[in-house]
């Protein structure tokens, strides 16, 4: 994936930034979570199935939109990426799915704060809830929408 | 199919009871039985005993099921009334020498044999004419005698057991806890249904540097029961659909997790779906599984 893709570089971030000790269980015990593109080929309930991968709490980066921005000589000069990421997480014994995607926001805005982009503009303008029923599995979550300004020379 | 549930061999038989009166007498032999205890659930089917004749006895004799009193092995006896009952059998068709013969239990009279629990099989004089010297010799061992029941008889008006006797018998009845399967082998076989397959179970590998979505692949782990109903068939008393045997008696368990695949005698091969329980009573289940059929695009 070339370096330009806005929702590998977003991947990336998250996977670079997120520190996993922050995200825990309800007795603060640790806990594994994972970064990946949306809509994987296979169902999503066996990620979170001890069976299987058993993470807790994942975080699905979705396609962006794009919007160019023009400057006054009307040429692009940048981009407006808003790149979808779904965090969703499961009730599991020791694990309450609401308080674990508390953390996990948490850790978003912390990041956020902590590592803004000096070349780009990465911001957090939405949080939606974002909790879903598969079969009789509820996947709990919230979608938060970056919204990256890149520059076409970055 | 029926299942042979106890026996206890005719080459011990050195002795005889006999049944000289129609049942309950009280002068002579009426009816000579075994008590023995049953060790799974079955239903009743049929019993054969190893008999001949004396004279010319044309009475009828029938097998009555009784619940028993008393000690399995040593002392048990008919109790209460009977259970059920057999066809008649006539025993004009005995011959002057041992043979054994099948006696019938049908319609209702096919009652649930219950695990863990005792009774007593009395073979009885039901019809004219038997007499004292005209009757049935039923076959028996009283010379150490090795079988877990025991012998019992009705003899001069009260039932009386022997420890050191047994009958010699078969008895024969429905496995229950094979029922569902019989029924399930008798569909496959009318619509040539595909029993066997190839179980292909998932295993999530390693996540993709790029999307982090996990390789998947498959460990062929057995060949499963799992009849699949073929394009075409238009009546089953179970829904249309693909099982898999799951029990916890003692037979095959087989099982199959979401996404798993499965590979059919035809070559097809199917992804499960959904996996849905589907109990039949407290004892056996099958899995109803949606299957979905895998074309050249898919994994």
């Amino acid at each position: 994936m070339v370096a330009t893709d806005a929702r590998y570089r977003t991947k990336v971030f998250l996977d670079t930034y997120i520190t996993d000790a922050n995200l825990t269980d309800d007795a603060a015990g640790a806990l594994t979570n994972t970064v990946m593109y949306a809509y994987p080929p296979y169902p999503k309930e066996l990620i979170f199935s001890d069976n299987y991968s058993g993470f807790s709490v994942v975080f699905f980066v979705d396609k962006p939109t794009s919007k160019a921005r023009y400057s006054s000589a009307k040429s692009i000069y940048a981009y407006e990426e808003s790149i979808p990421v779904h965090v969703h997480a499961v009730d599991k014994t020791g694990v309450t799915a609401e308080l674990l995607l508390w953390k996990a926001e948490t850790e978003l805005r912390t990041i956020l704060q902590t590592y803004p982009d000096v070349t780009n503009l990465r911001i957090l303008p939405t949080v939606k809830d974002h909790t879903v029923r598969e079969g009789s599995t509820v996947f709990y979550g919230f979608t938060l929408t970056f919204s990256y300004v890149r520059n076409i020379t970055t | 199919m029926t299942v042979l549930i106890d026996s206890y061999s005719e080459t011990n038989r050195n002795t005889a009871g006999i049944i000289s009166a129609i049942h309950p007498s009280g002068s002579t032999w009426s009816a000579i039985g075994q008590a023995l205890t049953i060790t799974k659930d079955y239903i009743l089917h049929s019993m054969k005993f190893y008999m001949q004749k004396l004279g010319s006895p044309t009475g009828g004799l029938k097998v009555r099921i009784y619940a028993t009193s008393g000690t399995v092995g040593t002392s048990a006896l008919p109790s209460g009334s009977a259970l059920c009952e057999s066809e008649t059998f006539d025993s004009s068709t005995l011959t002057g020498s041992y043979v054994l013969y099948t006696i019938n239990f049908v319609g209702i009279n096919r009652i649930l044999l219950k695990k863990d629990t005792s009774y007593a099989f009395s073979l009885e004089g039901y019809s004219a004419t038997l007499s004292a010297g005209n009757y049935p010799q039923i076959g028996a061992d009283s010379s150490s005698s090795t079988h877990s029941g025991n012998w019992f008889e009705y003899t001069t008006g009260a039932w009386a057991a022997r420890a050191t006797w047994d009958l010699c018998f078969y008895l024969y009845g429905f496995n229950i806890d094979r029922i569902f399967t019989d029924i399930l082998g008798m569909f496959s076989r009318k619509y040539n249904m595909s029993a066997d397959v190839t179980l292909q179970s998932l295993v999530l590998g390693s996540q993709n540097a790029t999307t982090g979505w996990h390789a998947l692949t498959y460990t062929t782990t057995s060949t499963i029961e799992m009849p699949i109903y073929p394009k075409g068939t238009n009546f089953s008393i179970f829904p249309m659909g693909v099982y898999t045997r799951y029990d916890y008696t003692g037979y095959t368990l087989s099982s199959v997790s979401l996404y798993d695949k499965v590979t059919d005698a035809a070559s097809r091969t199917y992804r499960v779906l959904s996996i849905t329980d589907w109990w039949q009573g407290d004892k056996f289940a099958y899995n109803v599984v949606e299957l979905e059929k895998l074309t050249e695009f898919d994994d």
